[in-house]
């Protein structure tokens, strides 16, 4: 099982900054350039992005049906690039219903809609949930809070390098009583992997 | 292009694994670790964005990097802590 790797920093460190004076004699990337990627990671790339979207198909039906038809396109649309490796990456946007759930994993590696949803958890990275969700989905949801009526249909989204997902939950009941801005912050990064729904909180 | 790899009432099995990484329906990883941050050390976080720089550029593609990271064998696979088998993979598509 993969450990944390803290107590060997300094030996991973060393290799690390190798390649990166590598790629900066090649030409391919100057540590500066490699520092503005890191600082992009830590403000600009964020759930935020993906609940934006979801927040606005709640309000507007045009824009929910421009979302599940090309979610790369409904998203540059709000000003959300796609950014980081290449166009090769294509976002869809799954959206739940009444009769069905779904949950995004990568059972390869950790394939993840970074651009729209920041740096992945630990928890989606790890063997433990990508082995087990597509066995157990039932089982995974529950611990993280989330338990389905039996009679909502569970699908589970396997991502691939090409293919990213991006959950787009229900809005729960009283949402319209609430700011868009309160919208926003319901829609966790988990609502938008799909281990949780939002909920609005009671008063 | 979209792969639904499972719903309720599809006949499924506990797949063959092909390599370390495969583990969908695999049983015995345990519970779900803790919440933590994207990176936890520096190291981590400039491996991420170098491996995004070199795609971005062309040095490779992300197909290549996942397939060389896939071919780490099993053992040394899960002796490496999540972001070593970046590192590792990077180090044998740079030079």
């Amino acid at each position: 099982m993969s450990g944390s790797g803290h107590h060997r920093n300094g030996e991973l460190q060393a290799r690390v900054n190798a390649l990166l004076a590598l790629a900066e004699e090649r030409g391919i990337v100057t540590r500066a350039q490699i520092d503005e990627r890191i600082e992009a990671l830590g403000s600009s790339v964020s759930p935020l992005n993906g609940a934006l979207m979801v927040v606005r198909s709640w309000n507007d039906p045009a824009y929910r049906d421009r979302l599940l038809y090309d979610a790369g396109a409904a998203a540059t649309e709000l000003g959300i690039a796609g950014g980081g490796y290449s166009s090769d990456i294509h976002l869809h946007a799954v959206a739940n219903t009444a009769e069905v759930h779904n949950v995004v994993v990568c059972t390869l590696c950790s394939c993840y809609p970074l651009a729209w949803l920041g740096p992945p958890p630990a928890w989606y990275k790890s063997e433990a949930y990508r082995s087990r969700v597509v066995r157990d989905p039932r089982g995974v949801l529950a611990e993280f809070g989330t338990v389905l009526p039996d009679d909502v249909e569970v699908r589970v989204w396997d991502a691939s390098a090409e293919a990213r997902y991006l959950v787009v939950p229900r809005p729960p009941e009283g949402v319209e009583q609430l700011s868009e801005d309160e919208q926003l912050d319901l829609v966790t990064r988990d609502c938008l992997i799909g281990v949780a729904v939002p909920r609005v909180p009671v008063h | 292009m979209r792969a639904l790899l499972w719903c309720e009432g599809s006949p499924h099995e506990t797949p063959g694994m092909a390599y370390a990484n495969d583990v969908g329906g695999m049983h015995g990883f345990g519970d779900l670790p803790e919440e933590g941050h994207g990176f936890e050390s520096v190291w981590e976080a400039q491996i991420f964005a170098l491996n995004q720089a070199c795609v971005a550029a062309g040095v490779y593609t992300l197909d290549e990097f996942r397939h060389v990271m896939e071919r780490i064998p099993p053992r040394e696979y899960y002796d490496m802590p999540y972001y070593e088998r970046w590192l590792t993979a990077v180090e044998r598509l740079l030079p």
